[in-house]
């Protein structure tokens, strides 16, 4: 009886979480499997497209013979590096309707036109031309000719499916391209990045956690970064920061903090002195790692907030009898808020 | 003239200023509860403007309303502090521990909403306006309405935003419907049913979450415009719901752990098979979860821009991020029609959101605070 129950216990979880799991699989693993396999391969995007022949059909009368009609096909390798083997075609015609002078590789059967056309090479192209007539000498309606879309169907290689690999792509991927550069600039701002969201986020925990007017407005305002749309937050800022009409460098300006306006987003290194050394700063790196910032702060906050409150009032009671001072008390929070943190990589 | 063009820290004296604190706070304490608090702090405060006042002529009158209103809020949280209250313990480091709390306050609040405040200013400015003074935070409501929301009627009629907020609605809610129709069996199984591989299903489930988008942007291109899918809407949704499910499901299973197993038992003995178990039981005791969850993928459907701006091109389907992309990519765009779009786009979302924020908090951290 229990192991029928368990068998149906499996089947049902089965059926429950198959869709689920499916459907990510498809969207989500399946590409991430694909660029893999594609990494090794010597393709490039235009290839990925498997070759296949292609025809257009123009349909023309022929002088002021209504009951004959010249149709040509403009046929066509749709691949520009491979050839399609064994390409058939086959076109219907109404009833009635025979071909003139048919080109020896077809033969016609039944109101049909069947053509072996073999080989074709990369970038075949062939104006193929049938004449056909009205048996009962009766007129051809042109528009039903048209409609009837011609059957192609041919074998070509799939250059994903072949067994050839290559290591060339990463060999172009290391030594072309800066990548070393690449990868430290996305070090630095993943690194400095998350940091930065985390410090911000543990002040704001801090300051939310106390008891003040507000509280909970405060949280929400805390979060706006986060929850508002990317696109629109990001075209605010690149117009705050605008150097021309900017509002930030409008304000330095006024307040005679900088001279003249700095093009904060697209100037690559500013040269700073401080303390008489001279040394290069990423300008438009670290504005934009403080934007990172500005944007993710709010999840690290929320997480941090969320530990600093489920540690028990007692504590703090406990903190105040044993006379700890405010800033005392703030360690063991510290402590149990650094767990959760690592979320804050995935979002990055 | 509400502008801060021609202010300037130069002529702000910041030291007097500064002492002027200090002594007002001084008197706030000697005071004590000898006068009303509401009468004392509006006494101190309309003090303090006028010398300020006094000290900088330049300054326009609503500045100094600001200032008042500025000084009034420091005031108020005084509140707590009278000559008894010095002599407690570590009285100096609260001090310093209070004034720092509000100081970060007012900075965290500015540095956040000044962005949101500069979109909504600009967006009913004028092209000229915008380029005489950057400075100008003020808005004029002297304009006819038809003028002052000049950019908004633009957007609506010439780049069609309305058809795009209906694309962007019914993308979004067609996300969070299918992701829920997916995402609660599976979270219900992977909580309480025994099966092969559950296990590794619900730790592996997050890690699906990792992968950067844009490494899944360049097969699903190909595939999809393959089948059709790319400039449908249809394609949207089931990308958007592949990528939400994990999270979804990861939230939910963590609610449904929290159920009493009894009351599925008891469900069972009435005769319940699994479905009516979900539906009648499981929903029904954790809606506010679910309301999270909608919530959640809702928000990431309207706000996700990556995968519309590969996979539209056609005007014809493009979701309101991608339209805002699509209007700044014409360098004679005027700012004040992106800022227009902008405000549009962002408006719903904060709206939701300080609407229903508390199941929002709670259903992000439910999962890590459990740990």
């Amino acid at each position: 009886m229990s192991d029928t129950l368990s068998k149906l216990e499996k089947r049902t979880a089965y059926t429950l979480v198959l869709p689920a799991v499916l459907l990510v699989f498809a969207i989500v693993l399946f590409p991430i499997f694909a660029n893999v396999w594609i990494s090794f391969k010597d393709i490039e995007l235009k290839d990925i497209r498997i070759p296949e022949p292609r025809a257009k059909k123009i349909v023309k009368s022929i002088s002021e013979n209504q009951s004959e009609l010249r149709i040509i096909y403009k046929l066509r390798n749709s691949s520009l590096i491979q050839e399609i083997r064994n390409v058939q075609f086959q076109d219907k015609f109404p009833k009635n309707i025979s071909p003139i002078n048919l080109d020896p590789r077809c033969n016609f059967q039944s109101k049909k036109v069947i053509c072996n056309f073999g080989n074709w090479e990369a970038k075949y192209r062939e104006n193929f031309e049938i004449t056909i007539k009205n048996n009962n000498g009766e007129t051809i309606d042109k528009k039903m000719i048209k409609s009837q879309k011609p059957i192609l169907s041919g074998k070509a290689d799939n250059p994903l499916l072949s067994t050839s690999f290559t290591l060339e792509n990463f060999k172009k991927v290391f030594y072309e391209n800066n990548f070393v550069e690449l990868l430290l600039t996305t070090f630095y701002f993943t690194f400095f990045g998350t940091v930065g969201a985390i410090i911000f986020g543990i002040l704001a925990a801090q300051l939310v956690n106390q008891n003040i007017q507000g509280r909970t407005y405060m949280r929400g305002i805390l979060l706006f970064p986060y929850v508002g749309p990317v696109v629109a937050l990001a075209y605010t800022w690149t117009l705050l920061l605008d150097p021309n009409s900017g509002t930030l460098n409008a304000l330095l300006v006024n307040f005679n903090i900088i001279e003249k306006p700095i093009n904060l987003l697209g100037q690559k290194y500013i040269t700073m002195s401080i303390l008489g050394f001279e040394f290069k700063l990423r300008l438009a790196l670290t504005t934009v790692i403080f934007f990172e910032i500005w944007r993710y702060f709010p999840l690290a906050f929320l997480f941090i907030l969320a530990r600093l409150q489920a540690i028990p009032q007692s504590l703090y009671e406990a903190a105040d009898v044993d006379g700890a001072s405010p800033i005392q008390k703030i360690y063991p929070y510290n402590a149990a808020s650094n767990y959760s943190n690592h979320f804050n990589f995935i979002y990055d | 003239m509400s502008t801060l063009q021609g202010l300037s820290f130069t002529n702000l004296n910041i030291t007097i200023v500064f002492s002027i604190c200090i002594l007002l706070s001084l008197a706030f304490v000697l005071i004590g509860k000898k006068i009303n608090h509401l009468i004392k702090i509006f006494s101190l405060s309309f003090l303090f403007s006028i010398l300020y006042f006094y000290l900088n002529e330049a300054s326009p009158y609503w500045y100094i309303l600001g200032v008042f209103l500025i000084t009034l809020f420091f005031m108020n949280k005084l509140k707590k502090y009278s000559m008894d209250s010095l002599k407690e313990d570590f009285i100096s480091e609260k001090i310093i521990f209070d004034f720092i709390t509000l100081f970060g306050i007012v900075f965290f609040a500015f540095v956040i909403l000044f962005p949101f405040y500069i979109m909504l200013v600009t967006s009913f400015k004028t092209q000229i306006a915008l380029l005489v003074n950057p400075l100008d935070f003020s808005l004029d409501f002297t304009k006819s309405l038809t003028e002052l929301f000049k950019s908004y009627f633009v957007i609506f009629e010439t780049y069609n935003f309305g058809r795009y907020i209906l694309i962007s609605s019914a993308v979004s809610v067609g996300t969070v419907i299918v992701t829920l129709l997916f995402a609660i069996p599976a979270a219900y199984a992977v909580a309480r049913l025994n099966f092969f591989g559950k296990n590794f299903l619900s730790t592996s489930i997050l890690i699906i979450y990792m992968f950067p988008a844009i490494v899944l942007v360049i097969p699903l291109y190909t595939v999809f415009s393959q089948l059709g899918l790319r400039n449908s809407i249809f394609g949207l949704l089931i990308v958007y719901t592949a990528t939400t499910l994990p999270v979804a499901i990861y939230m939910l299973q963590g609610y449904f752990k929290s159920i009493p197993k009894e009351i599925e038992d008891a469900g069972i003995m009435d005769g319940q098979n699994w479905f009516g178990i979900i539906l009648k039981i499981i929903i029904p005791l954790s809606l506010p979860a679910i309301a999270s969850v909608a919530l959640y993928v809702f928000m990431i459907a309207w706000n996700e821009f990556l995968f519309s701006l590969m996979f539209l091109d056609s005007p014809k389907s493009f979701t309101l991020s991608r339209a805002i992309q699509y209007l700044s990519g014409d360098a004679e765009t005027p700012r004040q029609y992106l800022m227009a779009g902008s405000v549009i786009v962002t408006l719903p979302v904060l709206f939701i959101f300080v609407y229903f924020e508390k199941y929002l908090v709670s259903g992000l951290t439910s999962g890590s605070v459990k740990g």
